[in-house]
């Protein structure tokens, strides 16, 4: 080769590999520049992270089978630099190569490898007995502080043999062979509506890209990937919830009271399997409350968790093969694609959904600020978690239509909102958290589970648990009053609040 | 990032095989490192084949002329990075004199690299200096390798005396010994009978092995040459007991 002829070459023998890419269901490492991939060669297999801004130096660790969770991975950098990017998130394998590879090693004086030129054939395995050949590459490949033989090698290639340079992804190329659009899937609600669109059309828009999520998420959750599948489907039932209930006037009432209950079922079954996965995905802070003495004496409860959920999610799979559910997936479709005749438009449905959207949101807000300002600090428990419930009806209101509203004004306001709903939200978890620990235990000790400390380990937990709610109630008149600041009430004034009634304030 | 430094007052004591072959293993195990050769003879630079000169010398990397980050060499194998030696080095005394605290400045080269890298390897000069007193600053753990004989198990008393005298009773020190010959009477009292309980010694010790020796002919660390070798087995367990060392302290420092 010509290069040869000009630098110290070393032929490697030819190396058969075999890749796999991973990435989770909605695509975060893709999301944040990075590749992972598994490269088997021969007996090795070692696990590859790469950052495709080059900002993070290519990480390797040897590894047979790459578990389904990052912290299932063993201790290393890729784990250190993925583990909270993925999160709870499985890895799942989204593209397979095989790849041959004849690699130059360019050297120097001193036999030191300063570079490597390597021709790349590879081959996307589609299916067992399916591949696609990619056309022929030739990578050139610089080491840390040898850039100049880097850049001597490519300029010969670049001017004797008339090379160009491609950008090229591996991953990329192989997932468009598959017809695998790569972030085909976001949890995010990425809408755009049409301010002056009519509120029946513009809801049945966004209904619908609520039911594709639904239904991106099912297999996933029947077949127990990772408990994100059954969070972002139980997201989109509840907002589709939330438009069946709050924009009234828009649906013929028999479909939409219909509906409301069916998806209020939905909520019901796939609650309880919910729970159980926030206590297993919390398990850890759970040891963390606990003197270290006791951690290890929790875990026969976690074993009881997953028990239990093996359990309850039997109980959902039934559920989702019943006929009722059957039913909501022929009829809700059905619903959504079918033309309203014009004769028998309920009152708000051809009105334009920025006004609607407008008029509700405005009205969700009077209600928080209503139920807020009527508390104190001795009001009961359910009277904070009335609050809650209506600020989640907010909050979901105000992203569903948050693309009718340009500029960073409503971004910021779900911020302030978002402050207010988490300090509620801890303060009910906890309170939730801990009555389950304790049922938990009655049911451990008639099943004859666990052993007296660990009982001991769960009771010391419930007490932790129950002065952390106290001390997350102590926030809440912070959260609140960030949330009721001038400012802040200004500003839903400002985009939510009715033309008519400003004009009655002005004057 | 943790900073490791393979140090002994006395040269030929397997130092830089330490570093090297522990490095070696690290990256490995899927962590970030680099080795930075300290020592101006380069024997660390090259076992990688990487020639010992950085541009501007000492004098550039800590008057700032040159980054640190600019003379990082990739070896040949993956994950794992080195910072030559570099004939200059031998002056580094004065160089850190003439800053202000000079006892902290190479520590102050490092930290940067905590996002890039998850162990730093230092490779020492053999002497009791003020670029040793910047490498006690430095480490997270201290590795002193020792030959079993009256004349190291001096050596390192010499150290322990200035380790008290100059308050740094906190340095987390693991001595242990190389080049072990059980044959030698003297070598197998010392290694059985290790004089010290604080710091205690650490139980791997790497024999007196040939192939260990072959890494200046292979110009490789051991692993890449003779994997299954009685040396290299020697090092995997020396890098078990360092980890779990190292992870002890994180627990005692909570």
């Amino acid at each position: 080769m010509a290069v040869c002829q000009d630098f110290s070459c070393r032929k490697s023998p030819p190396a058969h590999l075999h890749l796999t890419y991973y990435d989770t269901f909605d695509w975060r490492l893709n999301a944040a520049n990075l590749r992972l991939y598994r490269q088997q060669h021969e007996q090795d297999s070692q696990l590859v992270l790469e950052s495709l801004k080059g900002d993070v130096p290519p990480s390797f660790t040897s590894l047979s089978t790459v578990p389904k969770f990052a912290w299932e991975l063993p201790a290393s950098a890729i784990r250190q630099y993925i583990e909270p990017i993925i999160e709870m998130r499985a890895l799942l394998p989204v593209a397979e190569i095989k790849s041959r590879e004849d690699t130059l090693r360019i050297t120097n004086k001193e036999q030191k490898t300063v570079a490597t030129l390597t021709l790349q054939q590879d081959d996307i395995v589609l299916t067992s007995n399916h591949r696609q050949a990619l056309p022929p590459r030739l990578v050139l490949h610089a080491v840390k502080g040898y850039e100049n033989s880097y850049q001597k090698t490519r300029k010969k290639l670049e001017q004797d043999i008339d090379l160009t340079v491609l950008e090229f992804d591996q991953l990329l190329a192989a997932l468009q062979q598959q017809g695998i659009a790569v972030n085909d899937y976001s949890s995010k609600l990425k809408i755009q509506l049409e301010p002056q669109a009519r509120a029946d059309l513009a809801s049945k828009s966004i209904l619908k890209r609520l039911y594709q999520t639904m239904l991106a998420n099912e297999a996933g959750l029947k077949t127990n990937i990772d408990s994100e599948f059954l969070h972002d489907y139980r997201v989109a039932i509840r907002r589709t919830r939330s438009i069946l209930t709050q924009l009234k006037g828009v649906f013929a009432d028999t479909s939409a009271e219909h509906f409301k209950q069916e998806f209020a079922w939905l909520g019901e079954i796939t609650g309880p399997l919910r729970d159980l996965d926030v206590h297993l995905l919390q398990f850890d802070s759970y040891a963390d409350n606990l003197p270290a003495a006791h951690r290890a004496a929790l875990l026969p409860l976690k074993e009881y968790l997953f028990q239990v959920r093996e359990q309850r999610h039997q109980g959902l799979l039934q559920d989702l093969a019943s006929k009722r559910y059957t039913t909501i997936q022929a009829e809700w479709p059905a619903f959504l694609d079918k033309e309203t005749i014009s004769g028998e438009l309920p009152e708000n449905a051809a009105a334009p959904i920025q006004e609607l959207a407008k008029r509700n949101i405005w009205r969700s807000y009077r209600k928080v600020m209503k139920q807020a300002g009527a508390l104190s600090m001795s009001s009961p428990a359910a009277a904070f978690h009335e609050l809650r419930k209506s600020c989640k009806k907010l909050r979901y209101l105000m992203e569903i239509f948050q693309s009718l509203y340009t500029g960073n004004e409503i971004k910021q306001l779900i911020k302030h909102l978002k402050i207010l709903q988490d300090n509620l939200g801890e303060y009910q978890d906890l309170d939730v958290q801990s009555l389950a620990i304790k049922q938990f235990a009655r049911e451990m000790e008639g099943h004859g589970i666990g052993r007296s400390d660990t009982y001991m380990a769960m009771g010391i937990l419930v007490g932790a648990l129950q002065q952390k709610k106290l001390a997350v109630h102590q926030e809440f008149i912070a959260c609140y009053t960030q949330f009721a600041r001038h400012g802040v009430q200004q500003g839903f004034a400002h985009l939510f609040k009715p033309v008519n009634k400003q004009l009655e304030l002005s004057q | 990032m943790k900073i490791i430094a393979s140090y002994n007052i006395k040269g030929g004591v397997g130092k830089t095989a330490t570093v090297v072959n522990l490095g070696y293993l690290a990256a490995a195990e899927g962590w970030r490192c680099l080795i930075w050769d300290l020592d101006p003879q380069g024997a660390a630079s090259f076992y990688f084949r990487i020639k010992p000169k950085v541009k501007s010398g000492a004098k550039g990397l800590f008057e700032r002329k040159r980054e640190l980050a600019d003379v990082i060499k990739g070896t040949d194998f993956d994950n794992l990075d080195l910072i030559p030696a570099d004939f200059s080095y031998r002056n580094m005394d004065l160089l850190l004199q003439d800053g202000k605290s000079p006892v902290q400045r190479l520590h102050k080269l490092l930290k940067p690299f905590a996002k890039e890298y998850d162990y730093i390897l230092l490779d020492c000069p053999p002497s009791i200096s003020l670029v040793s007193e910047s490498i006690f600053y430095a480490a997270d753990a201290l590795l002193i390798p020792m030959i079993p004989t009256t004349l190291s198990m001096r050596t390192l008393e010499q150290f322990l005396k200035f380790r008290k005298s100059h308050d740094l009773m906190q340095l987390n020190i693991m001595p242990f010994f190389t080049m072990v010959d059980m044959r030698k009477n003297l070598h197998r009292l010392l290694v059985e009978n290790p004089p010290l309980h604080e710091p205690a010694f650490l139980k791997s010790k790497i024999p007196y092995a040939s192939e260990v020796e072959q890494m200046g002919i292979h110009r490789a660390p051991l692993f890449s040459f003779a994997a299954h070798s009685r040396g290299a087995q020697a090092y995997r367990l020396l890098w078990e007991e360092v980890k779990e060392r190292l992870h002890d302290e994180n627990r005692r420092l909570g």
